[in-house]
């Protein structure tokens, strides 16, 4: 690792051991996590390990490249890198002064300073996975970021910086996998897209039942890029996803998408927030929760549109679908508007299987489970159907 | 038609039923051999659909009274999708859209359903094909409805012509269409009616539910049936059904 990105590492982490001596390990007592209760995280002794143990990854056909990190470290000899135009590199160990300077541009810049996980991910941060196109780079390429879990009682804190330069395309799947034991990881994505750049972006969390799962993404977009995020919870018997979208130019288009299907007793949190500080921007977000047993879904979508966001266009839409009397859901869109000449809407819908569909599919002959599990698959297609990859839209039609 | 000794393939006997706890049936009785055409009318909130609703196995439609025999079994012992799987298939009066169902998956996954309860190998992907194109054929039905989600945004006709495809597909012993000819065009009607002709034969029996006299040219009844309040109160053949298009049902209050 070259002097000058070691120092830049080690002061990350030393801004952030000292910042989270002023802040605490978030409660239940503050709004943004009154449903979502971390005392188990904070009760277990974590141990960051390295372990011999592999764990399978989830097969993802379509990747020109691939990162394995397994448990936060980076598995070289699993991964396929690129150091051409486009940088898909799972240590900054060596990297090229080219890559150097997006890390000084970029690294930390978007992260919030109070925010007690990132900063627990920031202080453990010796090294990171960097995404990066330079601006003559012309391809369409995917990537695929492996994330596995093992190891009883383990922690990990897994960074990754995501930068487009202008007018350049990149689909980027981060897939979050894991073992049966009691883990935790907390990673932090921090992406900035720019000028007139594309970045299609999924989340596929499928951790193990026993998982707790704190994710934090911070993205920035320049003026006219495009960013759309897919994230599908389906793992950790707690996960969480903070989502931080700020466009910092204007006319940019934002799509957020979010698919959780869960059971038994899992929580699956999201809490994001889509800041509307400059004119033209355009978001649409849904947020669909399939919630079987006793689980529960959490879902706060704050959209804010600042005095300079005039001729916003914002949507949000929470729905949701409980398939058992004892699944709950929390949801509650937050709308901060300012600026008095923009197009907002937003809406929550909770529901059960409807009754007379159910009956129909009977109808034709249809059995009960077999009704229910093509009546929840319509409900999550939708958003199956706008996912780019073949392979995870096939893996989401048995979920 | 009526066949000289033919099997009794359904038979309900003082049907009484409710829901949400109002009566709505009050005492039916049918009788429907093999190869039989019956027409049921009768003004609007008489019980037609409820009717057709507890011969499906609607749950929330209670049977507080009565019985009800299909090919020799007590039906009502029977779930919704065994009663389909054995033979008895209701096109509703207002059939469902289901969003995020293609029509062409809901059609094979009803079509293995029923073949295998009957013994009957599944169709694959491609067996299924050539199976479905004959059967939109039936109703003249253009394919490119069975990439469509189930119903969703099909004009009214087209819902009702889905239906008796459904029907052709599942291959029933008794159908009952609940009011197939309302939102159909002239010539949609003849289709239709067409359709419900060629797949009627002596072993299976069909129940016709209309407003119209105008169908039952078309397909034409063995018997007209006249429900009141919950009852069948009046049986007659296919003239019947004129004398009502001409009279009302007013005059049936004063006689019965
Ligand atoms: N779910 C329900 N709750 C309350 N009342 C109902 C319900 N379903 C049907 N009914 C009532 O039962 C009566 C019979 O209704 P039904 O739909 O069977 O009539 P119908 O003969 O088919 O009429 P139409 O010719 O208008 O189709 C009506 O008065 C109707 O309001
Ligand atoms: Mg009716």
């Amino acid at each position: 690792m070259t002097a000058e990105v070691e120092r830049l590492l080690h002061a990350i982490r030393t801004e952030a051991t000292e910042r989270l001596t002023q802040l605490h390990f978030p409660t239940v007592r503050e709004e943004d996590w009154r449903y979502t209760d971390l005392t188990p995280i904070k009760e277990i002794p974590w141990q960051q390990l390295e372990t011999a143990e592999v764990v399978e990854a989830l097969p993802l056909p379509e990747a020109d490249y691939q990162l394995v990190l397994q448990n936060g470290v980076w598995q070289r000899e699993r991964s396929v890198i690129c150091q051409d135009g486009l940088c898909v590199l799972g240590s900054v160990a060596g990297v090229i002064p080219q890559c150097s300077s997006v890390l000084f541009a970029h690294l930390g810049q978007y992260t919030d300073d109070r925010d007690y996980l990132t900063q627990l991910n920031s202080q453990a941060c010796h090294d990171l996975a960097l995404i990066y196109t330079s601006s003559k780079w012309e391809e369409h390429k995917t990537i695929g970021l492996h994330y596995l879990h093992t190891g009883h009682h383990c922690v990990s804190h897994p960074r990754c910086l995501i930068v487009l330069s202008p007018h350049t395309k990149l689909t980027v799947v981060e897939i979050y996998t894991g073992s049966a034991v009691e883990y935790w990881a907390n990673p932090v994505t921090e992406i900035y897209v720019g000028e007139q750049a594309q970045l299609q972006h999924i989340v596929w969390q499928q951790q193990g039942r026993s998982a707790f799962h704190t994710k934090t993404t911070r993205v920035r977009q320049a003026k006219h890029s495009f960013y759309q995020i897919q994230t599908i919870d389906l793992g950790a018997r707690l996960s969480r996803h903070n989502l931080h979208i700020q466009p910092q130019g204007e006319a940019t288009t934002t799509i957020v998408q979010g698919l959780v299907s869960i059971a038994g007793e899992q929580l699956a949190d999201t809490h994001s927030t889509i800041l509307h500080s400059h004119p033209q921007g355009r978001s649409n977000q849904l947020h669909k929760c399939i919630l079987r047993e006793r689980s529960h879904g959490v879902f706060n979508g704050r959209i804010c549109v600042t005095k300079a966001g005039q001729l916003t266009d914002a949507s949000q839409l929470s729905r949701n679908l409980l398939l058992s009397p004892h699944a709950r859901i929390d949801t509650k869109p937050q709308l901060e508007i300012v600026a008095d000449n923009v197009k907002c809407s937003h809406g929550a819908t909770v529901s059960q299987l409807d009754r007379e569909e159910l009956f129909y599919l009977q109808s034709r002959g249809i059995d009960q489970t077999t009704a229910t599990t093509i009546l929840t698959a319509a409900f999550a297609a939708e958003i199956i159907n706008s996912i780019p990859l073949a392979s995870l839209r096939e893996l989401l039609r048995h979920v | 038609m009526i066949i000289p000794e033919a099997e009794t393939l359904l038979s309900v006997q003082n049907l009484t039923a409710e829901v949400d706890g109002t009566p709505i049936l009050q005492g039916v009785n049918l009788e429907v051999k093999r190869g039989e055409i019956h027409a049921i009318m009768g003004p609007n909130g008489s019980g037609k659909s409820t009717f057709s609703k507890v011969l499906a196995g609607h749950p929330d439609y209670k049977v507080t009274g009565g019985s009800i025999t299909f090919k020799g079994q007590n039906l009502l012992e029977w779930e919704p999708e065994i009663r389909a799987r054995e033979g008895l298939f209701l096109a509703f009066q207002y059939p469902l859209e289901i969003p995020g169902v293609t029509n062409s998956e809901f059609l094979r996954i009803s079509c293995n359903a029923v073949r295998k309860h009957r013994g009957l190998p599944e169709l694959d992907l491609l067996d299924f094909n050539d199976f479905i194109t004959e059967k939109l054929q039936v109703v003249a039905m253009n394919p490119a409805f069975l990439q469509r989600s189930v119903n969703e945004g099909f004009s009214g006709g087209e819902k009702k012509r889905n239906e008796i495809v459904q029907m052709a597909v599942m291959e029933p012993e008794l159908a009952i269409l609940d009011e197939t000819d309302s939102g159909l065009d002239i010539d949609a009607l003849k289709i239709v009616a067409a359709g419900v002709n060629q797949l009627s034969n002596e072993r299976n029996a069909t129940i016709v539910i209309t407003h119209y006299q105008r169908l039952l040219n078309y397909i034409v009844p063995d018997f007209v049936h006249v429900m009141e309040e919950g009852r069948i109160v009046l049986t007659g053949g296919k003239e019947l059904a004129l004398e009502l298009e001409a009279r009302g049902y007013d005059w049936l209050t004063e006689e019965v």
